[in-house]
């Protein structure tokens, strides 16, 4: 072969490799939202449809008509906003703490982010169940909120502490020496040059609430302070499975995560690799 | 009363007090997060080991203090080495099957080519959805009457009769770790891709010039230069996989018979359809304590490969 054949060849292998990872990564979620567009009929039909023709909106009305699904979503988004913005805003006090200010423990408290970062939802529920129930916390929305804080907070700081260290601090001393006092200089100088990793620790935070199945599984009973993903979960159990309703519901449960990752899709990266530990 | 308070601002400060306020101001803005962490994560980490010690049961409470009786009971309880064993085959399987995959489409996305932008923002949507979604959709994707694969494959002669996916234990596992490198790979391949953008270009180039053919620089310049995050990598998601319940309980609930109960799930179960919550937190416990060795023995590894390098 030629040089420019074999690059040609080479080009269009590329191309291929491409799309098929491409297709194996994105046909899931393209069968997720068309199943819940076929009529319950078409949904079992041999050979399956490619492509809904007719298409019926009949799962998702069954999905969004369904008493209890304004509610979920109300909780879920309570739950997941409550969580978010607590993390962020204790987290951005706590990052610009460690990242500025010099005091006795503070390198110790920087290595306990790191650790706590480590430490997996299924080791605290149990005991958070026991202590959250002694404190009637179980069931309410604070407790959720709490539990779903112990994945945002160290998260939150681990990220903004490597974030407002590229912040050089010239800028801050100036503002100081002007005579600004210091929660101004973070509120006007440091949190807007902040603003895309601050902007990766919400989007994150929300997502990873959002998503979460166990805490809510365990530490929430009620009906009526049930979350999305525990919802979603109750169209397919032992006893029952309605796959239509089922795709129907996940493709409602994941479209806000869809569309907040493209909207910050430039940290994206940058973030999820500060998320590596969990998530 | 304004020029009072301004005489009282211009006054200058003792150094010392300045520092002090200073000093003050910091521990101020880390006490929350600190206070919040030490009651939410190290707090209920203590408890957890105390209730081990205890006889705790969901229905009954505290009824007296069991010493290591509850390790004891895991010790001979051949459920528990088992979900042990199937925990780490699980999550070693399914870090290095990411691992090997995102060392491969990380060098695709790598290359340059139209739409690339474009595929580097879609990889990611798999990591991103909920893994109710990500149980379900595939689920429903593999079931063995309607599932889209089975039919696929039955329509294209691949197969004569349904595949079941989740029917054995050796299949339903194999799934479940198929399911989650689908769905680790995207995080795995845009760091690898960070990683590879920030190798110089001049190393290949000066390869290149000596003759160097593509496993010559993958081998001998890619991998070098990537074994620091590969290694954080494998430490970090091989802890988060080892300790996820959400998958595999939206999957296989453990089962069929019990044989993919992974020890997030025996603690689960254990604890709240078992009610003995001191048992499970004892598995808990021992979670913690195979985590430890693990870390320990990773960090010893990258330790020496640092002398090594030095």
């Amino acid at each position: 072969m030629n040089m420019p054949t074999k690059r040609l060849a080479g080009r269009i292998l590329l191309y291929l490799a491409v799309l098929i990872v491409m297709l194996i990564v994105l046909f899931p979620f393209y069968w997720m939202a068309i199943s819940g567009f076929k009529s319950p009929d078409a949904l079992f039909q041999t050979p399956p449809m490619l492509v809904p023709i007719p298409w019926s909106t009949e799962f998702y009305q069954r999905v969004l008509k369904a008493q209890s699904f304004f509610r979920l979503a109300l909780n879920s988004l309570i739950v997941a906003l409550s969580a978010t913005g607590l993390s962020v805003f204790f987290a951005t006090l706590g990052a610009y703490s460690i990242t500025r200010f010099r005091y006795l423990g503070r390198d110790l408290v920087a290595q306990l982010v790191l650790f706590v970062y480590m430490f997996p939802a299924i080791l605290l529920v149990i005991p958070l169940f026991f202590i959250f129930r002694s404190l009637h916390l179980v069931d309410t929305y604070l407790g959720l909120i709490l539990a779903e804080t112990t994945f945002a907070l160290p998260f939150c700081l681990w990220l903004l502490i490597a974030f407002f260290r590229t912040i050089p601090e010239e800028i801050e001393s100036a503002a100081l020496v002007d005579g600004c006092e210091r929660l101004n200089v973070l509120w006007r100088i440091v949190v807007p040059l902040a603003a895309p990793g601050l902007a990766a620790a919400a989007v994150f935070s929300f997502i990873s609430a959002w998503n979460d199945y166990l805490f809510p599984l365990v530490l929430i009973n009620s009906d009526s302070l049930k979350t999305l993903p525990l919802g979603v979960a109750n169209y397919v159990t032992a006893e029952s499975t309605h796959w239509g309703e089922a795709m129907a519901a996940a493709t409602v449960l994941s479209l806000p995560v869809v569309i907040f990752a493209s909207l910050v899709q430039k940290n994206l990266v940058s973030g999820l690799t500060a998320g590596a530990v969990k998530g | 009363m304004n020029t009072e308070a301004a005489t009282i601002r211009d006054r200058p400060r003792h150094p010392s007090t300045r520092q002090a306020r200073e000093r003050w101001l910091g521990i101020g803005l880390i006490a929350p997060s600190v206070v919040l962490i030490v009651l939410l994560i190290l707090y209920p980490f203590v408890y957890n080991i105390w209730m081990s010690l205890q006889n705790v049961s969901l229905t009954q409470g505290t009824t007296g203090w069991a010493g290591l009786n509850n390790y004891l009971y895991l010790f001979h309880w051949d459920q528990f080495w088992h979900g042990m064993v199937i925990d780490i085959i699980w999550a070693a399987a399914s870090v290095v099957g990411q691992l090997i995959l995102s060392l491969v489409i990380s060098h695709l996305l790598n290359a340059s080519f139209a739409g690339q932008n474009l595929a580097r923002a879609l990889i990611i949507l798999p990591w991103t959805v909920s893994a109710v979604v990500i149980a379900f959709t595939w689920r429903w994707m593999l079931n063995d009457l309607f599932g889209i694969v089975n039919l696929g494959l039955l329509g294209l002669g691949v197969v004569h009769k349904p595949v079941l996916f989740f029917v054995t234990p050796t299949g339903a596992l194999t799934t479940v770790i198929g399911i989650n490198i689908w769905r680790g790979m995207p995080f795995m391949t845009l760091t690898l891709l960070g990683g590879l953008q920030s190798i110089p270009r001049e190393m290949y180039e000066a390869a290149r010039t000596d003759g160097a053919n593509f496993w010559q620089e993958f081998l001998h310049i890619t991998l070098p230069s990537l074994n620091r995050i590969i290694a954080i990598l494998i430490v970090l998601r091989g802890i988060w996989i080892f300790n996820w319940f959400d998958l595999m309980w939206l999957t296989t609930g453990g089962g069929p018979d019990n044989s993919t109960a992974i020890l997030p799930i025996l603690a689960y179960v254990t604890g709240f359809m078992s009610y003995r919550m001191s048992r499970a937190a004892a598995i808990g416990v021992m979670m913690a304590l195979v985590l430890l060795v693990f870390v320990i023995i990773m960090s010893r590894l990258m330790l020496r490969e640092d002398e090594s390098l030095a």
